[in-house]
């Protein structure tokens, strides 16, 4: 990964606000960074920092936004159309509510085929299936029959089927017990290597987003507050008041001081 | 450890189904006295239903059955429906996992509180309200007068845990079973709700059984872990000597969660083995 590449997915000054004038929430505040190809960075942060506000103006799904949003250098613009679909795909955080609960497995996989008219409809949902690890068998079974993390490698394989670059991953684990997390996480890892993918993961895990991502940005109340290299925030190396609370939250429960008990 | 509070027998909960029997939880042991108890395992583990038949609060369908189900000398299993809503609540408690659906989203999370007093203590209203707004500035609510007034929509997750816990204390009852109370929120704010239900739990001593998928969270918190797996306990030792589990699936679960400190390139995904069905109980180190 030389520093020369240019990012292959960048925002500068993401601003998004929900409501008008003074009433005005700022979910997200002049957020920027770079996604450098085949690398996998990590957004962390509480609920309503914004950080899942993000994916979703990336994804095209939140339309009303000011600053700038580039793919490959290209500005995004307006609604994103299959061209982009085609490369940027996401894994949302539950595999209950992200697959119709009346369709088999065969068909969930089938629908990207259909709507990218791509050919060998058949052929790329077995090969699908078999990159997340799941057998033929699974075909013809619907999402009831699955358990949540089979329903997640579902979820990831109909993304896979179109061969994208990159994945936004929205909290993929954090509805899953902790050893399905570790199988679904693996997965993710030798995915990442197999086909040179690039990760935008959000979640609230640090030891999550550490495990999975070399660069990790912290964000607190809308606001990109630090951004560090994955190793340094193992070491503790973060500059950051919140990113180090955030660790000491983390690193396992001591009992707060009377004062810490506060309400605010 | 002086007498326990509870004491747990070969209980064994089953439902009917129309495939056969399903059994939720088979043959577990333990007591609980005045401490922090941590019930670790995932989902299916039997940990919540076991939780609930202390209070008879199975679904239904279910089957309790037990060697012994006993609370502070009550039978639990022969108590009348009538017997038991007396110790739900007023001597047993129930911390469920989100505020945001244990709370009535239409009355003021004051005058909840205050109910939970006057149903099971005979006082007027201005003294269960005065004794409401002690409960709330015992969890750390810095303005409980204006608290008292909100409804649930109005307040934060932590701040609804915070009341929930003032809720299910002001009966004072003298053991509580939290079932993951805090894993609908923020790390930091976590911490804060920890502090407070360890603060109080301890200093009434009151005995808590704390459910949780979470192994370091309850390594960290109570006194003693027990390890459920398909409806058994595999293991139970002290809360502080966790990191030297010796059953399999302890151990197994511990290495398959990623950790800062300790970098890995794959994480271990631990390997089901069909004799812990009914295998041996490592209790406190001994198999």
């Amino acid at each position: 990964m030389s520093g020369a590449a240019p990012p292959v997915l960048e925002a500068q000054g993401l601003t998004v606000r929900f409501g008008r004038d003074a009433a005005a929430t700022i979910a997200v505040d002049s957020v920027s960074f770079a996604l450098r190809r085949g690398e996998a960075f990590g957004l962390i942060g509480e609920s309503g920092c914004g950080k899942s506000t993000v994916l979703r103006v990336l994804a095209g799904l939140n339309e009303s936004y000011e600053g700038s949003l580039a793919l490959d250098g290209r500005e995004l613009a307006g609604p994103r159309g299959k061209a982009f679909f085609k490369r940027v795909q996401m894994v949302f955080q539950d595999p209950y509510g992200s697959l119709h609960p009346r369709k088999m497995v065969n068909d969930a996989l089938m629908g990207p085929v259909r709507v990218h008219g791509l050919d060998r409809g058949q052929e790329r949902v077995a090969e699908a299936l078999e990159a997340v690890g799941l057998g033929p068998g699974f075909r013809y079974r619907f999402p009831h029959q699955l358990s949540g993390g089979q329903r997640q490698r579902v979820a990831i394989a109909r993304c896979l089927i179109l061969e994208p670059e990159i994945l936004l991953l929205d909290e993929p684990t954090s509805a899953l017990d902790v050893s399905v997390q570790a199988e679904i996480l693996n997965l993710l890892q030798e995915l990442r290597r197999q086909r040179d993918l690039t990760y935008l993961m959000v979640s609230h895990d640090l030891a999550v987003v550490a495990h999975l991502c070399e660069r990790v940005a912290v964000m607190n109340r809308g606001r990109l507050v630090e951004e560090l290299p994955a190793a340094e925030l193992r070491a503790g190396r973060a500059r950051d008041p919140y990113t180090r609370e955030l660790l000491a939250a983390s690193a396992g429960y001591v009992p707060p001081s009377r004062e810490q008990l506060d309400s605010v | 450890m002086a007498e326990p509070l509870a004491r747990i027998e070969d209980l064994w909960v089953r439902f009917a189904t129309p495939h056969g029997t399903l059994e939720a939880v088979r043959g577990v042991s333990f007591d609980i006295g005045r401490e922090k108890l941590g019930i670790v395992g995932e989902s299916g583990s039997g940990k919540s239903m076991t939780g609930r038949s202390l209070l008879r609060l199975t679904p239904r369908a279910a089957r309790i059955e037990a060697r012994r189900l006993e609370f502070e000398g009550i039978d639990l299993l022969r108590a009348s429906e009538r017997e038991m809503r007396a110790i739900r609540g007023a001597r047993i408690a129930m911390i469920l996992q989100d505020p945001k659906y244990s709370l009535n989203p239409l009355m003021r999370v004051g005058r909840q509180i205050a109910e939970a007093y006057r149903v099971h203590h005979r006082v007027g209203a201005r003294e269960a309200r005065l004794r409401a707004l002690a409960m709330l500035e015992s969890v750390h609510i810095r303005d409980p007068e204006r608290v008292f007034e909100l409804y649930p929509h109005e307040v934060s997750g932590g701040m609804g845990q915070r009341i929930m816990i003032a809720m299910m204390l002001i009966p004072e009852p003298s053991l509580i079973i939290a079932d993951e109370p805090t894993s609908a929120l923020d790390v930091t704010v976590r911490r804060q709700v920890l502090g407070i239900l360890d603060e109080l739990v301890t200093g009434r001593g009151v005995g808590l059984a704390f459910i949780s998928h979470d192994l370091n969270l309850v390594a960290d918190f109570c006194d003693r872990v027990l390890v459920m797996y398909a409806g058994r306990i595999l293991e139970e030792l002290p809360a502080r000597e966790l990191e030297r589990a010796r059953h399999p699936y302890t151990r197994a679960l511990l290495e398959s969660l990623p950790r800062l400190d300790r970098p890995v390139e794959k994480l271990s995904v631990p390997q089901r083995d069909p004799s812990w069905l009914d295998g041996p109980v490592f209790r406190e180190g001994a198999a």
